[in-house]
């Protein structure tokens, strides 16, 4: 589902977009990514430097030396404020699709000997709704809480920030993802469950065609 | 995480883990259809405690037993075998008139169709089962007003007709009507099926709020997405509990993440 290179493409073009709006010191960068995107993936400040040093070497910041109180303020370069506008305009790339571990897990169950594919694929349900209790009721309490503390609007891009509608909209995102996978754990079942063709090793000739497909 | 194969040969997903007062228990319902050769088991032995407070969703497929479950939790229809308890009452020891006494009093239904009457308001709709029932006009429109209330329609919204307005309000108006009169046990077979994502969401933070408020409550629904409101989930295949999440899932996932606490910065500054 997460691959560490979407990690990494997403907190690069993250500050760089950030740093399109305006100037900002590496803990600034850390709050607003944070603050903007709902606080769902909180960032470790040593990750904001490194990235930071490695845009530089890369020629798409630039920063000032440090002031009296010690902070180094980055900007984009035109090189920086080209790759943000590529990132606008592009759609995200899916091609190829990351690695999904639980596909590939359910996958290779299917012609493993001693392995209750159908038992994998139940408990996986199991923990995959649970999951979506968890995330629904976070979307809620994201809801009953008042909208924006009234500070965060942002002069730059005359566009108030609203944490909360932030938290919402990413906790949308993950809802819809962990109920595809539901309904994908239901399929799974129906088509290869009790009555079609059994997900053991005693049926290799049409497990394997099957897992060809994927 | 949640053993199956114990949820699947002890039926122990029908207990909740909570300590709340039991509003509902089956023990060991048994429900057969026809005679002779041709015989249907709708419910193969059901043990399920709903207690106070609590939403419990129920899912699976068509024939599975969801709908014949609800209609014995309720007093509908009677068990072959078996004990059905609601509020602290044996429903199997009760006359016919003493079982439609406390199906008014401690529950109610709210089903797809939602059986809203056209030519009266929403809140006329509300207080028409508590006229019926002999309390005076004056009361049974203040009840239905407080029942408005608790769905989250307004006054305004309850002098409009059915047909004024919208799917997710008429389907809120029919839980009003369920839970008019403080009932502690509500039954909702389906209230989303009809209602767009949206709606149904709007329909599910309802019922959600009634159990947070203390009634508990059943819900039959087809989407796990919308099951997701639920405390617990029971899945049903052949007449049986087969599995559970247990009381996990709405507490499960790592603590606190997202972290409530947002740098409460002035984006600008820090």
């Amino acid at each position: 589902m997460h691959t560490g290179g979407g990690d990494r493409m997403s907190i690069k073009h993250g500050l760089l977009a950030l740093l399109g709006e305006r100037p900002r010191h590496g803990y600034q960068l850390k709050t607003a990514f944070e603050a903007r995107t709902g606080g769902t993936w909180p960032l470790n400040i040593g990750q904001v430097y490194t990235t930071l040093q490695r845009l530089e070497r890369d020629g798409l910041v630039t920063s000032q030396p440090a002031s009296a109180d010690g902070t180094v303020i980055y900007a984009l370069t035109d090189r920086g404020r080209d790759e943000v506008a590529n990132w606008w305009s592009a759609p995200v790339d899916r091609h190829p699709p990351p690695r999904d571990e639980l596909a590939i897990k359910v996958s290779l169950a299917l012609g493993a000997s001693g392995i209750e594919a159908l038992d994998i694929v139940r408990r996986q349900r199991i923990s995959t709704v649970q999951t979506l209790q968890w995330l629904t009721r976070l979307r809620a309490e994201a809801t009953a809480r008042e909208p924006a503390h009234g500070n965060g609007s942002d002069p730059d891009s005359a566009v108030p920030v609203y944490p909360d509608q932030a938290t919402a909209l990413i906790l949308d995102r993950l809802i819809f993802e962990a109920d595809a996978e539901a309904r994908w754990l239901d399929h799974v079942e129906r088509t290869y469950g009790a009555g079609n063709a059994p997900l053991r090793p005693d049926n290799q000739r049409s497990t394997s065609a099957s897992g060809g497909r994927s | 995480m949640t053993d199956i194969s114990a949820a699947v040969t002890g039926g122990t997903g029908g207990d909740p883990a909570g300590a709340g007062t039991p509003v509902l228990t089956l023990h060991a319902v048994q429900r057969v259809y026809g005679q002779g050769g041709t015989t249907v088991t709708a419910l193969a032995g059901i043990h399920l405690t709903v207690t106070e407070g609590e939403l419990v969703a129920l899912m699976g497929p068509s024939g599975s037993g969801k709908s014949t479950l609800l209609h014995i939790a309720g007093g509908l229809d009677r068990p072959d075998a078996g004990d059905v308890v609601v509020d602290g009452v044996g429903l199997g020891r009760l006359d016919l008139t003493r079982l439609a006494a406390l199906r008014r009093r401690s529950v109610g239904y709210v089903f797809q169709d939602l059986n809203l009457l056209t030519t009266l308001t929403l809140e006329e709709n509300i207080a028409l089962p508590l006229e019926l029932d002999g309390l005076s006009r004056r009361r049974s429109r203040e009840a239905a007003r407080e029942a408005l209330g608790r769905v989250g329609l307004t006054e305004l919204q309850g002098r409009r007709y059915p047909d004024d307005v919208s799917g997710g309000q008429r389907q809120r108006a029919a839980i009003a009507r369920a839970i008019v009169g403080d009932r502690c046990l509500l039954l909702a077979d389906e209230p989303t099926g009809a209602l767009d994502t949206a709606a149904g969401d709007e329909v599910m933070a309802v019922l959600r709020g009634l159990a947070d408020q203390g009634a508990a409550v059943i819900v039959v629904t087809h989407d796990t997405r919308l099951a997701a409101w639920a405390d617990r989930i029971l899945f049903m295949r052949d007449g049986r509990i087969v599995e559970s999440t247990g009381d996990q899932g709405r507490r499960s996932g790592p603590p606190g993440w997202p972290p409530s606490d947002l740098p409460e910065v002035d984006l600008e500054e820090a």
